[in-house]
């Protein structure tokens, strides 16, 4: 009978919680134990809960969201079809759609559409000191300046002059690539290679680099050509 | 009166903050404006003996912060400039003795009674740098024509970035001109295009800044002097006049060393 009462399903942000029919006590209690049964699986995750026509006062929310936050877990968005509910998740900042439109699926399906990888954007010139490190790409809009650094599991895009050090496929992926208008870095390294100090400064030119025969090249940027490394 | 509060730094010890501060206070004081020093550098204090002001000081920063004295008495007046006083720093006590709070709280007191507060930042970038920088309005950053000066500057506007104080000005000193022209010094545009914040100053090597320095007699007391010269040309900067920068060409140096018996 509980397996009617609460559904989990993945979804493209994340996990969907839907509980039906339920007092907000049994179902939060049931939230709670569907979690811990299924021990570290969801650490980390995101979740989307939605309680029905279950009215829920700030307090209650809010305890769970607490609760669950310790596990590692993220309620992001909260949905019902209670006025009460509905402003309750506003006023803890909580979402309440999914906020995906609702053909996401047919257009998913569609092989024009195309969805992307996320990326880092920094829109300001990177300074001693400053550090950025993520799995996403990076974007600069801005110079990267000697003792600024990039660490980044995919690729990095410097708009701008690069002086620092970066490291792109960070995580081992050899396809990773860094492109920038100018090319001085500090330091240059892709997955677990790292570039040979260039001895002679190359003019201001946009430039790529990449893994090629396990060393990394670097290349002027020629729009007409395929800069693809090892690929 | 509401002073403006100028804070001088640089990250990098040895490249002229507390020379530079003496300088711009000797030089707005001697515009006719009311100025007042504060020596940042707890514990280590020094603008006092640039300033010439050494044996004078009886009360100092720490003092003012924990209520020993007020604030005028530990204003040291300069004898030679009615409108120029310093607040030295205590020299037996360390930064912790004071916190950016009390900085702000008393720059506030003094704001009323001054038109500008100059601020001397310690080198680095721990509690003594956060102190200076927490009252200032304005944030001048000293740097020499070296990779290494350079590279801490630019660590230096990253910090005042990353705490809303900026953007930055920028002061290069020492700028050796026949230096630059063999190719053995980065030239002012060299250092502006890679910090890329305003430049508000290029104050050339001058060996009479050493010796004013030692004497406790700023080297902007003197109109001949082009390092004087530079550094006057930064407070009327600050004081929002349009003033060309000076030419450092190397041959006019010979020519005024030829015609210049002096």
């Amino acid at each position: 009978m509980n397996e009617e009462k609460i559904v989990i399903k993945g979804i493209a942000e994340g996990l969907l919680i839907t509980l039906r029919d339920c007092p907000w006590k049994e179902a939060k209690n049931l939230v709670i134990s569907r979690i811990d049964e299924k021990g570290t699986f969801f650490k980390g995750a995101r979740i989307a809960l939605d309680v029905g026509d279950v009215s829920l006062k700030a307090a209650e929310l809010g305890k769970l969201r607490d609760e669950l936050s310790e596990q590692g877990i993220t309620i992001w968005a909260v949905i019902s079809k209670s006025e009460i509910t509905i402003k309750t998740a506003q006023v803890l900042g909580l979402s309440t759609e999914l906020g995906v439109p609702k053909n996401y699926e047919k257009q998913k399906q569609s092989s024009t559409f195309f969805e992307g990888e996320s990326a880092v954007w920094v829109e300001k010139t990177l300074r001693a000191g400053y550090k950025v490190e993520t799995r996403c790409h990076v974007v600069v809009m801005g110079d990267v300046n000697p003792g600024a650094e990039i660490i980044s599991a995919g690729n990095i895009i410097v708009w701008g002059r690069l002086s620092g050090s970066v490291h792109a496929g960070a995580d081992g992926n050899k396809k990773a690539r860094v492109l920038t208008l100018e090319m001085d870095p500090t330091g240059l390294q892709i997955a677990q290679i790292a570039a040979a100090p260039r001895l002679k400064k190359r003019k201001k030119q946009p430039e790529i680099a990449s893994i090629f025969e396990n060393e990394i090249i670097i290349e002027s940027w020629d729009i007409h050509k395929n800069h693809r490394g090892d690929l | 009166m509401s002073a403006t509060v100028v804070t001088i730094t640089s990250g990098k010890g040895g490249v002229g903050k507390t020379t530079t501060t003496a300088n711009l206070a000797v030089a707005l004081a001697a515009a006719g404006d009311k100025v007042c020093c504060i020596d940042g550098d707890i514990g280590l204090r020094n603008l006092d003996v640039v300033l010439g002001l050494e044996n004078r000081i009886v009360y100092d920063l720490v003092d003012i912060i924990e209520g020993r004295c007020r604030l005028r008495q530990a204003m040291i007046r300069d004898k030679r400039l009615e409108e120029l006083y310093l607040i030295p720093a205590a020299q037996t006590r360390d930064k912790s003795a004071v916190s950016p709070s009390d900085m702000v709280k008393l720059c506030d007191e003094l704001r009323s009674e001054v038109d500008w507060i100059l601020i001397d930042s310690p080198a680095g970038i721990e509690r003594g740098f956060r102190n200076t920088i927490a009252p200032a309005d304005t944030i001048l950053v000293v740097t020499n024509p070296e990779v290494s000066a350079v590279r801490d500057a630019d660590r230096i506007i990253g910090l005042v970035e990353a705490e809303e104080k900026g953007p930055a000005k920028l002061i290069i000193n020492r700028v050796n001109q026949a230096l630059i022209k063999r190719g053995d010094m980065l030239s002012a545009d060299d250092v502006v295009e890679l910090l890329a914040i305003k430049l508000i100053g290029v104050i050339p090597d001058d060996d009479n800044v050493i010796i004013s320095t030692n004497r406790g007699q700023p080297v902007a007391f003197e109109t001949k002097s082009k390092a004087g010269q530079a550094f006057t040309n930064i407070a009327m900067r600050l004081k929002g006049q349009e003033v060309p920068f000076l030419d450092m060409d190397v041959k006019d140096d010979l020519f005024s060393r030829l015609f210049h018996t002096n």
